[in-house]
C-alpha cells in the first residue's frame, strides 16, 4: 500500500502532462508567509474514496518553493476538468514535515484553497474545492495561518 | 440596555488619552459595576499614587496583576467577565512611593481583531456573529488570567493555550512560550506551582479532538525537564491544581466538554453524577498515577497542598456545589445586574492512601486563597483569602488570614463601597515565617471610582491597612497577581 501511495502523485503528474488540449491550468496564490525561513509546499488534491482530505493518498501534484516574499503564485498546468482542492504548508524549519504538537495541533503555517478553514481540524474537501471546466483556467488564493 | 454606565465612563476618560489626571473623571460617575468597565486607553500610567497611612520603607518591588480588561471593543460588549482581553497592571513600590502602569496585552487575537475592526472569534462566554473558526487554541488566546515572573521571563497566563511572553520594559506581547519541540501551542494553566528552589510544575487541559491533560515539569532555569499528555475523557474546564512533596494532584470537577455550541462555556455541561475525579501523578514519573473520587462540586482555586509521612494528601479548595457562579453572576455583572449563585466556601480535603476521604466544608463565601510562596507543596498553617457574606453579585468584602490549626480568622472588612481583590503574601526581608510579612493587593472603591493598593501586616489584618496607595482612576477588576522583588 505504501508503495502505491508514493507512486500515485508521480503517475498523476506524468499523466497530466500528456493530457489533451481540453485540460486547464490552476493558478494558486499563496499569501501571508510570515518569514523567509524554509520552504512552502503547495499540493493539489482530488477527492478519493476512503481518503479524508487532505490525506496524502488524495494528493496528485505538489510543488516546493523557497520561502522568500510574503506571497507568491504557482500554476499547476494541464489539469483535466474536475474538482480539486489545494493544501499549503510552510515548512519553516526545513525538516520536510508538516509539524504538529503532541496533541496533533499544527505548529507550522498552513492553509487551504478558498481560504477554507475547519473547526479544530482541516476543512471538508467541498469547502476547499475549486471547479475546473474544460474551457478555462481557474484560480484560488490560500492565506497561511500560523 | 447593555452596561450603560461603564460605557459612559470609558467614553469620558477616552478623551483624556493615556495620562489620566483625576479631574478628567466626572464624579460621582461611578457605580458598583465600574469594575467591569473597559479602561479608557490601552495604556495607563500614574507616577505617584496618593498614600493614606504609612508605606513600609522596606517594601520594595512590583505587584503585577492580570485580568480581563477589554470588555468593549469595535462596538461590541462581551457578555462574560472572563472574555475580555488581558491587561497587565504594575504597581511599583519604591519604599517611599508607588507608581502604576497598565498595558492591554496585544495578543495575536487582539491584533487580528483590531486590524479587522471587529471581533473575529467566539469568546469564553460570548457568541460572536460571523465568527472565524479557531484553527488553534491560541487563535482565541486573550492572556487575561494570571502571570508568572520566573527566571527573568515575564509570562502572561491564560489556560486554554500557550503562556505569552511579555517584554519586561514595554509589556509588549512578544510571542507564545514554547517549552520544546512538539509542545508548541499546548494549553498551560494560569496556576503553575513554583517550589522554593524555582522548580515549576504545571498542567493544561486540552478539549480538542483528543481530550487530554498535559503535565509539565520545568527547571528553575526555565528549561523543560519533562512533559506528557494523558488522554482523559470526559474532560472539561480545570482551573487549578496542587502539588505535594511527591505528587501533582488535579481535581476534575464534573463540568465536562460537550461540543455543539459556540462558546467555550456553552460547550460545557454539569454532570454531577460523575462526581469529582482526582488525578494523582508522581512528580518523579508521570506514568505513575492513580485516580481517586470526591463528591461533585466546582472550585476554581486551591490555596495549597501537602502530604504527610503516611501518604495522606491534604489540600484546600474554594468549592461551590455547582458552577452557577460562572454561568450566572459573572455574566449578569456585564449587564450591570446582580445575580445570585451558591458561593464557594473554603473546604479542606484529605485523601488517604487507601482512597478514604475526609472533607470539612466551610460555611461562608471564600475565594482567591494564597499562602506564603515558599511553602507551595509543603504544610502551611495560614491561608490568606477573601471572605464575605452570601449575597447576589460580588460576595467578598473582607481579607482574612485563616489559621488552619485552630480555625481562627483575623479579618479586615472593607465595607459596602469597596471590593477587595486577591491579596498576596510578601515576606519581610530575610524572613521565612509564613506570617512574617505583608499582605498586598488591590481594592476597588467603586463609589469614588478609584482603585487602590492596600498593604497589611499579615499578622494583624484586623488592625486595617498599614497603607493604601490610591490611583485617581478605577481599574477593571482583575484576577491574579504576583509580587516580585526586582
Amino acid at each position: 500500500m505504501i508503495t502505491l501511495f508514493r507512486s500515485a502523485p508521480a503517475c498523476a503528474v506524468a499523466t497530466l502532462l500528456s493530457l489533451p488540449a481540453a485540460a486547464a491550468d490552476l493558478a494558486v496564490t499563496v499569501e501571508g508567509i510570515r518569514s523567509s525561513e524554509g520552504r512552502v509546499f503547495v499540493a493539489v488534491h482530488q477527492p478519493r474514496d476512503g481518503v479524508s482530505f487532505p490525506g496524502k493518498p488524495g494528493m496528485i501534484a505538489g510543488a516546493w518553493t523557497d520561502a522568500g516574499a510574503t506571497s507568491f503564485r504557482v500554476a499547476f498546468r494541464s489539469l483535466s476538468p474536475g474538482r480539486y482542492a489545494v493544501s499549503v504548508y510552510h515548512d519553516e524549519n526545513g525538516n520536510s514535515q508538516f509539524d504538529s504538537n503532541i496533541l496533533g495541533v499544527p505548529t507550522e503555517g498552513y492553509g487551504f484553497s478558498n481560504d477554507a478553514a475547519g473547526v479544530a481540524g482541516p476543512p471538508e474537501f467541498d469547502a476547499a474545492a475549486v471547479e475546473i471546466d474544460s474551457d478555462g483556467a481557474a484560480a484560488t488564493t490560500v492565506t497561511l495561518s500560523y | 440596555m447593555i452596561g450603560r454606565r461603564p460605557f459612559l465612563l470609558g467614553g469620558l476618560a477616552a478623551a483624556a488619552g493615556v495620562a489620566l489626571p483625576s479631574r478628567t473623571f466626572a464624579r460621582p460617575a461611578s457605580d458598583m459595576f465600574v469594575g467591569w468597565a473597559t479602561p479608557p486607553a490601552d495604556s495607563l500610567a500614574h507616577a505617584s499614587l496618593t498614600i493614606e497611612g504609612r508605606l513600609p520603607d522596606d517594601l520594595v518591588g512590583i505587584l503585577r496583576r492580570n485580568g480581563p480588561a477589554v470588555h468593549d471593543r469595535h462596538g461590541l460588549r462581551y457578555e462574560h467577565w472572563f472574555d475580555g482581553d488581558g491587561m497587565m497592571q504594575e504597581f511599583v513600590f519604591s519604599g517611599a512611593s508607588v507608581s502604576h502602569r497598565g498595558r492591554v496585552i496585544h495578543t495575536p487575537k487582539l491584533q487580528r481583531e483590531d486590524k479587522a475592526g471587529r471581533r473575529l472569534f467566539h469568546a469564553f462566554g460570548t457568541d460572536i456573529p460571523d465568527a472565524l473558526p479557531a484553527r488553534r487554541p491560541d487563535d482565541l488566546n486573550v492572556a487575561n488570567t494570571s502571570l508568572l515572573d520566573h527566571n527573568g521571563e515575564l509570562l502572561a497566563l491564560w489556560e486554554g493555550g500557550s503562556a505569552s511572553v511579555l517584554d519586561r520594559d514595554t509589556l509588549d506581547w512578544t510571542g507564545f512560550r514554547s517549552w520544546g519541540p512538539g509542545l508548541e501551542g499546548l494549553p498551560f494553566t494560569a496556576h503553575p506551582k513554583v517550589e522554593a528552589d524555582g522548580t515549576v510544575w504545571a498542567f493544561g487541559f486540552s478539549l480538542g479532538a483528543k481530550p487530554a491533560i498535559v503535565l509539565y515539569h520545568i527547571g528553575a532555569d526555565g528549561v523543560l525537564v519533562k512533559a506528557t499528555a494523558l488522554p482523559v475523557e470526559p474532560l472539561g474546564m480545570v482551573h487549578d491544581f496542587v502539588i505535594t512533596e511527591r505528587h501533582l494532584v488535579i481535581v476534575l470537577p464534573p463540568f465536562v466538554h460537550e461540543p455543539g455550541h459556540d462558546t467555550f462555556l456553552g460547550n460545557h455541561a454539569w454532570r454531577p453524577e460523575l462526581g469529582s475525579r482526582v488525578l494523582i501523578v508522581s512528580k518523579d514519573d508521570f506514568a505513575d498515577r492513580r485516580w481517586e473520587q470526591l463528591p461533585a462540586g466546582f472550585g476554581f482555586h486551591h490555596g495549597n497542598g501537602w502530604e504527610d509521612a503516611g501518604g495522606t494528601i491534604r489540600f484546600d479548595l474554594c468549592m461551590a456545589p455547582d458552577p452557577g457562579l460562572m454561568t450566572g453572576p459573572l455574566k449578569s455583572v456585564m449587564r450591570s445586574e446582580l445575580d445570585h449563585a451558591a458561593p464557594a466556601t473554603h473546604t479542606l480535603f484529605a485523601i488517604h492512601p487507601d482512597g478514604r476521604t475526609r472533607i470539612e466544608q466551610g460555611s461562608e463565601p471564600a475565594e482567591f486563597p494564597r499562602v506564603a510562596s515558599g511553602l507551595t507543596g509543603l504544610r502551611n498553617r495560614y491561608v490568606y483569602l477573601l471572605t464575605g457574606e452570601d449575597r447576589p453579585g460580588w460576595p467578598f468584602s473582607r481579607v482574612t488570614r485563616r489559621d488552619l490549626e485552630n480555625g481562627r480568622d483575623r479579618s479586615f472588612e472593607f465595607g459596602p463601597d469597596r471590593i477587595p481583590e486577591e491579596h498576596v503574601f510578601v515576606p519581610f526581608p530575610g524572613s521565612r515565617n509564613e506570617d512574617q510579612g505583608w499582605l498586598v493587593g488591590t481594592v476597588l472603591d467603586w463609589r469614588q471610582g478609584r482603585t487602590g493598593v492596600t498593604v497589611f501586616d499579615a499578622r494583624h489584618l484586623d488592625h486595617g491597612p498599614l497603607a493604601t496607595a490610591w490611583l485617581p482612576y478605577p481599574l477593571p477588576l482583575g484576577l491574579h497577581g504576583q509580587f516580585s522583588h526586582a
